[in-house]
């Protein structure tokens, strides 16, 4: 009896693990989750990553800083302008290039325009995760709306590289502000749709609140930022303490809350977005007239009529797409507030044409460290609405 | 769902892609059956059959108007219960011998799910039993024909089923077992091709029983308020849209979270509901506090209670809950039916011969019948309501009820009324007028009462006069006990020498074995011959009769007859109350005693005739 007895408390349960992803439908991309499971409650989550690395770092260092560019929109391939922002502002930094003022303010509207486009994503995804479908494919045409305009103004409906060193790729065209004005008019209704669906949701709020609480102190610990830093109640935005481009002159609020778990986060993206849509009206309404890029031949290249005309324009035009232009030498790290965070590039220059190094701060891989600690004690469909919740993309984790 | 979401659908193939689904199959045919090296082969594809198998035949129960259902017995309901709580094995059995993890974790899911829920549908039949009084499909449906839908006073539990058919057939928002966005498919990722197509269209087999399901309990079937099958469909889909609109509208549920809902939520608003209403009923038996019933009216109202015309101090709610045990008490619901039906019998001039010999039938309504009714739900149970009712526990003494086995809500209260107007006008011609006897004796057959049979089979020739006389003294006066098998007999051989309701008898006699209350073969052969190039549709009861399967009167009984049979068939009858009682006589006795003596009474059984039978001497 007492061996029996013996036997029995010997025997424990085993643990289960599952491998989440990559082929997993709610991983996001390729992301690998080893998670241990005791029933469905998860013991501890291993994040695996690379199944998405292109080595775009590396190849960065083999490309003018023109040819870089392009890379950056597919890093994040759901906020693409503003990663090319970054590093765009980066040059123009060391390089000590100065933006014609319009150019500021059709850059801000398409970044705008980007966090609009990043949030839809994440918020719908994260949807689509926790199990509603419709938010997901009402908001899909948003995201059309906004693509389009991204393709009016440069051509491409995603990977636009339209933001370049010194201003942006083309002018915009005045009938794409009166849409874009027709178009954030018209999107609160949508958000407010969004809203009905999912903030008024019992069910959704039943699954989202008190799940994986982050605190201010965990969140500065793992080096996190944008909407994970703010919904632990920090009030940090690279936007009002950092200000580039004209966000000064423009009045918006960042929303910030307390509890730090998956609604305030979701929340926080919609209210986000609300803001948003003001900092686009009040561009529309200030965009002053002017030039759209400077006229430093050497870094822009000179407009169509000149390089007709004038011979040193066909010369600089020349040298610009086959040698580029090279920056003094400096290393310098730039952040901007991208929808995901602070993306951040440190850049070092030795004058040339390429970059020497360059290394990208993606804020998503900061983000992913934390799944583990969040997800413990938490079942498995809360693994899913966490991970929806954080908004990752791996394209930029990788790199 | 494409329209909800701003998007197109499937489109392409047919007029709004109405040939998709079938495309789809024909796809998922054609695909390559993928089995994995680690699963168990035989369950592995045994339970995908068996999910096929248990959505069809649930089917079964469902009758698509009264001439119509493959199955029905009196435990439909029961029947419907045994095999939807089946449906979670196909899952467990799926995921468990997938060998996959995933699998796995979505049948552990499908069990905690259906743990939580199957309590709650468990109340569901609770509540029908209670306001039903019945089981039966048919009940169910005839009872909303005469009170409408049972959606507005069962409002509550209407809505708590629905949710319990969510969580049944595994629909969003409690989808749990095959969550895609956390366990990729749950118990069916493993399936491919024909084996996918199965759980698949089992599932969606599912949801259009259980919405039909729904649709009989608490919209009518194809009754109440709608003309027959076509709008029953139309309910059906309309209902299966709600399953679709829901998916798109909510997200799911965790599973914890499920449980909290099944255990915390709903089981207990079930319980309080449940108890609510009895203890209100409870409340109301007192006569001291009838009066706090009238504080209840509101509710009632909601309840749709209040719909019985009813003095504030005349409201004795006891008789309410239908108790299943006593099979001649009624529910205010049924009397309503009852005096509604009596309101529209006299409206409808069923009784124009009444008014043509110069009564005035709207005054016999109100003065003699309803008056009468009232009388009797103040507390006066004498008289003619004992006649009426009878005795509850004496056999012997069962009543017009009993008679006629409450056969219709309507031909009681046309017998009664009947009866009643006879009594008062026993002396005069205009008795005569009113006795519709040929018709009562009619339904007494059709619905085997021992003791009207055993009247008929005294004297064979009868009269008007004597129908009634008999009435009378059969109901009134305390008589004899009467024994299964002398009526069975004289049943029997009444069906042969009554031309003009034989078929009606024979099939009763067939139904009578067929439903093994008397083992009588030989008979049940003789009418099957018979019956057997009368209707095209016979030979459907020739292929359940050779195979043996019995599975319903419904399948083989003519169709003109089956629409009276049908209506009248789900009462609780006396044959139950003789079984369990011990009534009943034991079946191998039976044969052994009564077949030789019957075989030798029928002229049918002739040698020299060209039987089939004949040869198995």
């Amino acid at each position: 009896m007492k061996q029996l007895k013996s036997k029995i408390r010997r025997k424990h349960f085993k643990t289960f693990k599952i491998n989440f992803g990559p082929q997993h439908p709610s991983a996001h991309g390729v992301l690998r989750l080893i998670t241990e499971l005791d029933g469905e409650t998860i013991l501890s989550v291993d994040p695996q990553i690379g199944f998405l690395h292109r080595g775009t770092e590396k190849l960065l260092e083999y490309k003018t800083f023109l040819q870089c560019i392009p890379y950056f929109d597919r890093l994040d391939y759901v906020s693409m302008m503003s990663q090319e922002h970054v590093f765009v502002s980066t040059i123009e930094a060391i390089g000590k290039i100065q933006v014609p003022l319009r150019a500021q303010f059709i850059r801000v509207i398409f970044l705008e325009i980007t966090r609009i486009l990043n949030h839809l994503m994440a918020i719908t995804a994260h949807a689509l995760d926790v199990g509603a479908i419709t938010p997901f494919l009402w908001m899909f045409e948003e995201r059309e709306k906004l693509m389009e305009f991204y393709e009016r103004v440069s051509g491409a409906r995603m990977h636009a590289s339209y933001i370049r060193p010194g201003g942006v790729a083309l002018d915009i065209p005045h009938s794409l502000l009166d849409d874009i004005h027709t178009f954030i008019l018209q999107f609160l209704h949508r958000l407010d749709e969004l809203e009905e669906l999912l903030s008024f949701n019992r069910i959704w709020r039943f699954r989202l609140t008190d799940i994986g609480i982050m605190t201010k102190e965990q969140a500065k610990l793992y080096g996190c930022s944008g909407v994970l830093l703010r919904s632990t109640g920090a009030k940090w935005d690279l936007r009002k303490h950092t200000p580039y481009e004209v966000y000064s002159q423009l009045d918006f609020k960042v929303p910030v809350s307390r509890h730090g778990d998956c609604f305030d986060r979701y929340i926080l993206r919609v209210e986000e977005m609300h803001q948003s849509v003001l900092i686009i009206k009040q561009c529309l309404d200030m965009l002053p007239e002017g030039p759209f890029k400077t006229d430093d031949n050497n870094i822009t290249s000179p407009f169509r009529l000149d390089s007709v005309r004038t011979m040193e324009a066909v010369i600089s035009h020349f040298k610009l797409y086959c040698d580029g232009f090279s920056l003094p030498p400096a290393n310098l790290y730039v952040g901007t507030e991208t929808p995901k965070g602070e993306l951040g590039v440190f850049l070092v220059t030795n004058n040339t044409p390429r970059p020497y190094r360059c290394k990208i701060r993606s804020p998503g891989f900061f983000h992913l460290q934390c799944v583990d600690f969040l997800a413990q004690g938490l079942m498995l469909g809360d693994l899913v609405a966490l991970l929806g919740s954080i908004d990752i993309v791996l394209g930029e984790i990788d790199r | 769902m494409a329209s909800l979401q701003r998007r197109v659908g499937p489109n392409i193939h047919g007029y709004y892609g109405v040939f998709q689904p079938f495309l789809d199959g024909v796809k998922l045919l054609t695909k390559e059956l993928l089995i994995p090296a680690k699963a168990n082969f035989y369950i592995f594809l045994f339970s995908p059959l068996l999910m096929m198998t248990l959505s069809f035949s649930l089917w079964a129960i469902i009758p698509l108007s009264f001439n119509f259902s493959i199955f029905d017995s009196r435990f439909s309901l029961l029947f419907f219960f045994i095999l939807s709580s089946l449906n979670v094995y196909n899952i467990i059995l799926a995921g468990w011998s997938s060998n996959s993890k995933y699998a796995f974790l979505g049948s552990v899911r499908a069990i905690a799910q259906f743990l939580s829920y199957e309590l709650i549908f468990g109340f569901a039949l609770l509540f029908m039993l209670l306001f039903i009084g019945s089981l039966r499909i048919f009940a169910i449906i005839y009872k909303q024909y005469y009170i409408g839908f049972l959606l507005y006073p069962l409002l509550p539990f209407a809505l708590i089923f629905f949710v319990v058919l969510l969580m049944e057939t595994n629909r969003a928002p409690f989808d749990l077992p095959e969550a895609e966005s956390e366990l990729v498919a749950g118990y069916n990722v493993e399936y491919s091709s024909i084996m996918f197509a199965m759980f698949f269209l089992g599932e969606y087999c599912n949801i259009i029983s259980m919405s039909s399901i729904w649709i009989i309990l608490f919209w009518g079937g194809f009754a109440a308020h709608s003309y027959g099958p076509v709008f029953f469909i139309l309910k059906i889909l309309l209902f299966c849209f709600l399953f679709i609109f829901i998916r798109s509208l909510l997200p799911r549920y965790r599973l914890d979270q499920l449980i909290y809902v099944g255990w915390h939520v709903m089981l207990p608003v079930c319980i309080g509901i449940l108890f609510f209403l009895t203890s209100l009923l409870a409340l109301t038996q007192s006569a001291a506090l009838t009066v706090i019933a009238t504080f209840y009216r509101p509710i009632l109202s909601w309840t749709g209670l209040s719909r019985v015309p009813l003095k504030a101090n005349s409201v004795k709610f006891d008789d309410l809950i239908v108790d299943t045990f006593n099979e001649y008490s009624f529910s205010i619901l049924q009397w309503m039916a009852r005096t509604n039906y009596a309101v529209h019998a006299f409206s409808e001039g069923l009784f124009y011969d009444l008014e043509e010999c110069g009564y005035d039938t709207q005054k016999l309504i109100f003065k003699n019948y309803l008056q009468h009714f009232v009388d009797t739900y103040r507390g006066n149970r004498t008289g003619i309501h004992s006649a009426y009712f009878g005795s509850p526990c004496n056999i012997n003494y069962p009543g017009l009820v009993g008679l006629f086995q409450t056969a219709s809500l309507a031909r009681d209260v046309e017998a009664l009324t009947i009866l009643e107007l006879s009594k008062l006008k026993a002396d005069s011609e205009e008795s005569l007028l009113l006795a519709w006897s040929p018709y009562w004796t009619y339904y007494a057959h059709l619905n085997r009462s021992p003791l009207l049979l055993n009247y008929h089979t005294q004297h064979e020739a009868y009269s008007n006069l004597s129908d009634i006389d008999c009435l009378l003294k059969n109901t009134i006066g305390p008589r004899e006990p009467v024994s299964a098998e002398d009526t069975f007999k004289k049943f029997t051989q009444f069906a042969y020498y009554h031309e003009p309701i034989n078929n009606v008898s024979l099939l009763h006699a067939l139904d009578l074995q067929l439903n093994n209350r008397i083992d009588f073969p030989e008979y049940s052969r003789a009418v099957a011959w018979k019956l057997r190039y009368k209707h095209p549709l016979h030979f459907i009861y020739d292929i359940f009769w050779k195979s043996g399967l019995t599975l319903s009167r419904r399948s083989y009984i003519p169709m003109q007859i089956n629409h009276q049979i049908n209506q009248y068939s789900f009462i609780p009858d006396i044959w139950a109350f003789i079984e369990s009682r011990e009534m009943r006589p034991k079946p191998k006795e039976f044969i052994k005693d009564n077949a030789l003596e019957l075989y030798s009474t029928f002229p049918l059984y002739d040698n020299t005739s060209s039987e089939p039978f004949k040869t198995e001497n």
